[in-house]
């Protein structure tokens, strides 16, 4: 469906520092929710405004349906309004002078061939119902709230039936409430519509929530494409490691390779021994950071059985959660992050000793 | 009184506050008053209130029953207006469109050269444009009748209806310029790009995007250009008298400055009237559109620069263009008069040249009269200034924050200083300090008094500032045991500092600038540069002219780097 491949572009960040998309490559298939999920000024925005047509990139290819609609080698370049896409901003861009009606109406009102009054208003009502919009059609778009708004960006986006929609960080000027809520509606719509989709977006939750596949971006370069349960359970740097969730870092030195499967890494500080599957690239000798995330910590008050696969620490504090407090647990001079069930009622200052499940821990090299 | 939520005032901050609003009405109200007196006191010659005046409808009907005002200074006004106007537009506009959206080379510089004739008097425009385009010896006619083998004047000719308006409009284009690079920075790029990925073409998003989400934008310097315009006093008085132009400001003048006989005051305020009507209608028009245009202000999105349209092979015609418009309303005025005032008024050719002389500098500087008028204009700009900025900072202050009754008033009295013509200023002002029994008439005092009605863009200024600024900064020091006045000084003032010397940066240009108020109210006490200039212009003294003309240039052009720090475009971020 799209089609990316080794996209280089060199582009301004927002902050002001230069930066070059790398190489940029990935494949969307048809019907997909493809998310492009990294830190600001990774690049997602120049790559997704690559494929809208606005932005011109210095090297690579762009194929749309099969159709090449950007190659700088051979100097194609098929400007955005020829691209079949639609495609919501950031600022959602709703014009002032024009209606809630007129915006959404729009698309129709400048495609070839003209379209009779009669169809351009069936369908612009029949997309307005799609967003929950239908009764604000004659509504001025400047005093629209945030929420409203997004909803009519995403309406002019759609009308065209387009085979392709961009959304360029949609939810990140909403208030909490209303993002959570646009999400589950975003995801509602994009599902019925069956439309293929290319998400920007910098918040890991949502990215995880909406998408069928992410994509995760760092300094202009891919670092990692899977589903989300793939980039969850296997992150294969600690970059996305850390970035797709509340990952706690320990690091320490592998010292041994014990039979087929296992090793042994001592931490540092004195913070005690773990014994771990083999992982491609284990090497006896080599510094390592294991990462393991809070709910896959079993938090006692008591010593557990073998001394293994257990770290000792102190409460250094307790965040009430709700069903669960977040307790964070000082371990030879780190800090560890674990959930324990809110009715254990642990208390500052009080001893724990961790449990890790070895089978969910995830190790990397140190750099 | 309501004046404050909250956090009370004091008596010291109740007096400052209450003495800022009376100053404001005062300069703004008193002059206007008196001078809708005096258009129905008479009898001719008499001030409004001197022992014998009475009432009378004769000033009206001697002014309306005239033939001339239909005939002449009602057309003469409107064609001038409406082509100054016209002109303008459509060269700032491509000028600002240019510099702000497109690929031009070397944009920064042109956005600085664009601005210099703001900086400088319009009265120094006009005395270059004669020496330029006189008919008879104008450098550029001599040059082209020398090239084409004409003889006789000509062929062009600056004292006709088409060259007061190409004066007049090259004088306004870098305000008007501003004002619309300022719409054009503001406009988001997502609302094009949004209709590129719409499905349309640059043109039709050009016509059917663009455009309209400019247009209140837009029309509002449109309003304003009309509104400035009507209020031009010095190219009507240099270009259009000569050329038998009449149009509202001179013939107000010609009333107060008659060929024969004493001043007729009431007749001038009866000439006046129906101008500040239409000023003030102008002004209500303006300040429509101002809050439609802030309502078109979209969020933008951040991160993303405005990406500037390619022009591709027009790029080098384009910049040829923008330099050769630089050049001859910037650069060659700044020549011809720095070369008379060296070499005297003679065209410069290859076969004789002329030798350079600083005798007119010399007689210039040693003159006694010229180090009283720069002294007098640089403390008459300063003083009004500093007054204005105070005065338009407290205003802005309660217009923003209290809740006041008659708030509504002293923003309409504030901002009414923009509809109000200069000439109708002086005219008030000068019925109002001969009349009051204080020895002010005559003194620098009075311009500065007069100047000072222009409170309307510190006033607007310092509002917009304090919007932006959380009430709770203020309210910080008032639970930390800070006096409103304390808080005034050592908050309020401190955080509107960036908005309050441009402020003050902006009315010592005006003031520097100002002919109008000063030439009304002149006298040999009072004598400002741009006056003192005009009067070696009218006496022929070509050299000495341009040689104040030139003081003046070097005095400005500090300024700029300034202004520039202040206006320009933030790189290219913004």
């Amino acid at each position: 469906m799209l089609k990316v491949a080794q996209l280089s572009k060199s582009f301004a960040t927002a902050d002001g520092g230069q930066c070059a998309l790398n190489q940029v490559e990935f494949e969307i298939h048809d019907g997909e929710f493809f998310a492009l999920l990294g830190p600001s000024g990774c690049g997602k925005t120049t790559t997704l405004r690559c494929v809208a047509g606005l932005e011109q990139p210095d090297n690579g290819t762009i194929s749309i349906r099969e159709q090449v609609v950007a190659d700088a080698g051979e100097g194609v370049h098929i400007p955005a309004h020829e691209r079949e896409i639609g495609m919501v901003f950031q600022s959602y861009a709703i014009w002032p002078h024009l209606n809630v009606f007129e915006n959404v109406a729009y698309p129709l009102r400048v495609c070839r061939p003209r379209l009779n009054a009669v169809e351009i208003d069936t369908r612009v009502r029949e997309v307005l119902t799609l967003v929950s919009m239908e009764e604000f059609a004659e509504r001025a778009s400047t005093v629209l709230s945030g929420g409203q708004q997004q909803r009519v960006a995403l309406a002019r986006a759609l009308i065209r039936q387009p085979s392709l929609l961009l959304l360029d960080e949609p939810l990140s000027n909403l208030d909490t409430r209303l993002r959570q809520q646009m999400q589950h509606e975003l995801s509602d719509l994009v599902e019925r519509v069956a439309i293929t989709t290319l998400y920007v977006t910098h918040d890991q939750t949502e990215a995880l929530a909406l998408a069928d596949r992410i994509a995760v971006m760092r300094d202009g370069a891919i670092v990692q494409i899977g589903t989300p349960e793939e980039l969850y359970e296997r992150p294969q740097t600690s970059f996305v490691a850390s970035f797709l969730g509340r990952a706690n870092f320990l690091s320490g030195r592998m010292t041994e390779i014990e039979g087929e499967d296992s090793s042994v890494i001592m931490l540092d500080a004195d913070g005690g021994r773990l014994r771990l599957p083999l992982v491609e690239d284990s090497v006896p000798g080599v510094r390592y950071d294991v990462v393991i995330k809070p709910e896959d910590l079993t938090c006692s008050r008591t010593p557990p059985g073998p001394d293994e696969n257990v770290l000792v620490g102190i409460i250094e504090r307790v965040n009430f959660q709700g069903s669960y407090c977040e307790c964070h647990v000082r371990v030879a001079g780190t800090t560890i992050r674990a959930q324990v069930p809110s009715a254990s009622s642990v208390g500052v200052s009080e001893r724990v000793w961790l449990t890790i499940n070895p089978e969910r821990c995830t190790l990397f090299a140190s750099r | 009184m309501g004046l404050s939520r909250g956090s009370g005032l004091g008596c010291s901050g109740l007096f400052v506050v209450g003495a800022a609003i009376v100053t404001a009405v005062y300069l703004v109200s008193a002059p206007l008053l008196m001078l809708v007196v005096t258009a129905f006191r008479g009898p001719d010659d008499f001030l409004p209130f001197e022992p014998d005046a009475e009432w009378t409808l004769e000033h009206l009907r001697t002014i309306y029953y005239d033939p001339v005002l239909y005939q002449v200074t009602i057309p003469d006004t409107l064609t001038f207006v409406i082509g100054s106007v016209v002109c303008t537009f459509v060269i700032a506009f491509s000028l600002a469109w240019l510099v702000e959206r497109t690929d031009l080379p070397w944009r920064n510089v042109l956005f600085t050269l664009i601005l210099f004739p703001l900086l400088v008097p319009t009265i120094v425009l006009a005395i270059a444009w004669i020496y330029l385009f006189g008919p008879n010896a104008g450098w550029v006619n001599v040059a082209l009748r020398s090239l084409l083998g004409l003889s006789g004047d000509g062929p062009l000719d600056v004292f006709t209806m088409p060259g007061l308006i190409a004066c007049q409009s090259v004088a306004l284009v870098p305000f008007v310029f501003l004002l619309m690079s300022a719409t054009l920075r503001t406009m988001s790029p997502a609302l094009e790009e949004a209709s590129s990925t719409s499905g349309a073409s640059p043109w039709t998003t050009f016509r059917r995007v663009t455009l309209p989400v400019l247009r209140p934008g837009m029309l509002a310097p449109l309003i304003l250009t009309a509104l400035i315009t009507l209020e031009q006093f010095e190219m009507p008085l240099l270009v259009g008298l000569p050329a038998r132009i009449n149009v509202f400001s001179t013939r107000i003048f010609y009333e107060l400055n008659p060929d024969t006989g004493l001043p007729i005051y009431g007749r001038a305020a009866a000439v006046a009237l129906p101008f500040l009507v239409i000023g003030l209608l102008l002004l209500g028009v303006y300040n429509r559109l101002i809050r439609e245009a802030d309502r078109y202000v979209t969020v933008t999105g951040r991160g993303y620069r405005p990406r500037r349209l390619p022009l591709g092979q027009w790029r080098w015609p384009a910049f040829t263009a923008a330099v050769a418009y630089v050049g001859v309303t910037g650069i060659l005025p700044a020549i011809v008069l720095i070369w008379i005032s060296l070499y005297g008024y003679g065209m410069p050719s290859l076969g004789s040249w002329p030798e350079v002389s600083l005798e007119a500098y010399r007689n210039v500087i040693n003159d006694p009269v010229f180090i009283g008028a720069t002294l007098n204009t640089l403390m008459v700009a300063g003083a009004s200034a500093a007054l204005v900025v105070v005065l338009g900072a407290v205003i802005g202050w309660v217009l923003a924050r209290t809740r006041m009754p008659g708030r509504a008033i002293l923003d309409v009295v504030s901002f009414a200083s923009v509809g109000i013509p200069s000439v109708i200023a002086g005219l008030a002002a000068m019925l109002l300090y001969l009349t009051l029994p204080v020895a002010l008439y005559g003194t620098v005092w009075v311009l500065v008094l007069t100047y000072s009605y222009r409170l309307a863009v510190t006033t607007r200024m310092s509002r917009v500032g304090l919007m932006q600024m959380h009430t709770e900064l203020e309210e910080a020091s008032a639970v930390s045991g800070g006096r409103w006045l304390t808080t005034l000084r050592r908050v309020i003032f401190p955080l509107l500092a960036p908005t309050l010397v441009s402020g003050f940066v902006l009315l010592f240009i005006i003031g520097v600038r100002e002919f109008t108020l000063a030439m009304i109210l002149g006298s040999p006490d009072n004598l400002v540069l741009s006056v003192l200039l005009w009067r070696f212009f009218e006496d022929g003294s070509a050299s000495e002219a341009s040689a104040v003309a030139s003081l003046i240039i070097l005095l400005v052009v500090p300024v700029i780097f300034v202004l520039r720090r202040l206006v320009a475009p933030k790189a290219e971020y913004g």
